[in-house]
């Protein structure tokens, strides 16, 4: 018997429906965390920890945003949590390398999708830049910045997903771009 | 508008808010449209590689689910075990209070329905209800209470023979 019907149906959200619930976002939630915290390791064992607390909240679920906000508020949550950890600065150091490994192959496949290798150059050029100005983001920042322009949420979407004011969203995401543009300037000029 | 965009403009441009200033001024300005374009490539570029770097194979993923329906299995367990302790410490508790209280024997003849009647005296759940009730309508007093009983037995006979002199 699935361990999702035996926990009953008496709360927001079916424990039936949370297999199906798995299937569809555990990709989007991810990626997104491994956006977010370049950690493929910390990404798959947050991404666990993210539908373990979803099915243990699932009562608390009320609706007012879609399943996929409500995880992904799980998510950044748990990434903040993450984030807080002192003994995480030492595991990252020590597996910087490997980082830089999957980010240098996030790039190559990239640049495969563009049709020359001077696209794919332009394309790996500006990743860096960017995705260095993106890394430098303070972490809220990034999220938001994340969930506008890779996860493609709406702003309300992602004052849902942080419990930030609408208005806050709008202003971090703009000083993110600001970063971004200043980065793109400065390319542009040399 | 014949300044160009500052970063606010840009942004709410970036983001899709609608805004007939701006959009007329991209239309006429190259310089703001160019670097517009720049910005939107360069975020297209972040946004693919994240989703570059997202992509694992299937067994990724149903390793990944696997992990998760284990782990809220053994939540699950973790959940009904504290109540199944419970349940078996209070049974456990339950004899253990039984044997301990040690109510003795009593017999069986207390003017009850004989076991002529062809319903078998251990077995009849009314007989040994029966029993208790005589068991305890006999008793005069409380057990806790007998040594009590039995000292004011005695004042009270004490007192009898003082009279009696």
């Amino acid at each position: 018997m699935s361990p999702f019907r035996r926990a009953g149906t008496a709360s927001g959200l079916r424990a039936e429906d949370f297999d199906e619930i798995v299937r569809q976002n555990q990709g989007r939630v991810f990626r997104f965390l491994l956006s977010l915290l370049r950690d493929p390791d910390a990404a798959d064992t947050l991404t666990q920890e993210c539908f373990l607390r979803a099915y243990r909240k699932r009562a608390s679920f009320r609706g007012d945003a879609s399943i996929s906000t409500w995880l992904t508020r799980i998510a950044f949550n748990l990434a903040a949590d993450h984030g807080k950890n002192r003994r995480n600065a030492f595991w990252s150091r020590l597996f910087g390398r490997s980082r830089a490994e999957d980010s240098e192959a996030a790039v190559l496949a990239v640049a495969d999708a563009q049709p020359s290798a001077e696209r794919a150059l332009i394309a790996s050029e500006q990743y860096a830049a960017v995705r260095a100005v993106v890394d430098g983001l303070p972490s809220r920042q990034k999220a938001v910045f994340l969930m506008r322009f890779v996860e493609e949420m709406s702003i309300q979407e992602i004052a849902q997903a942080t419990g930030l004011e609408t208005g806050t969203v709008k202003s971090h995401l703009h000083r993110a771009l600001s970063a971004v543009r200043q980065k793109v300037n400065l390319r542009s000029t040399t | 508008m014949n300044e160009h965009l500052n970063d606010e403009q840009l942004s709410a441009a970036l983001l899709a808010d609608e805004d007939a200033p701006i959009a007329a001024h991209l239309a006429i300005c190259n310089e703001c449209r160019h670097e517009l374009e720049g910005i939107r490539t360069a975020l297209t570029a972040v946004c693919a590689e994240s989703l570059a770097l997202g992509e694992r194979p299937q067994g990724f993923w149903r390793e990944q689910r696997h992990a998760i329906v284990a782990r809220i299995s053994a939540g699950n367990e973790l959940e009904t075990r504290p109540l199944a302790w419970a349940a078996s410490l209070s049974i456990v508790a339950l004899v253990a209070a039984l044997l301990v209280q040690g109510v003795p024997p009593l017999p069986l003849q207390v003017g009850l329905p004989p076991a002529s009647t062809g319903v078998s005296v251990a077995a009849d759940p009314d007989h040994d209800l029966l029993v208790d009730v005589a068991r305890f309508t006999r008793r005069d007093v409380p057990r806790a209470l007998e040594p009590a009983t039995l000292i004011a037995q005695e004042l009270h006979r004490a007192a009898g023979r003082k009279s009696d002199r």
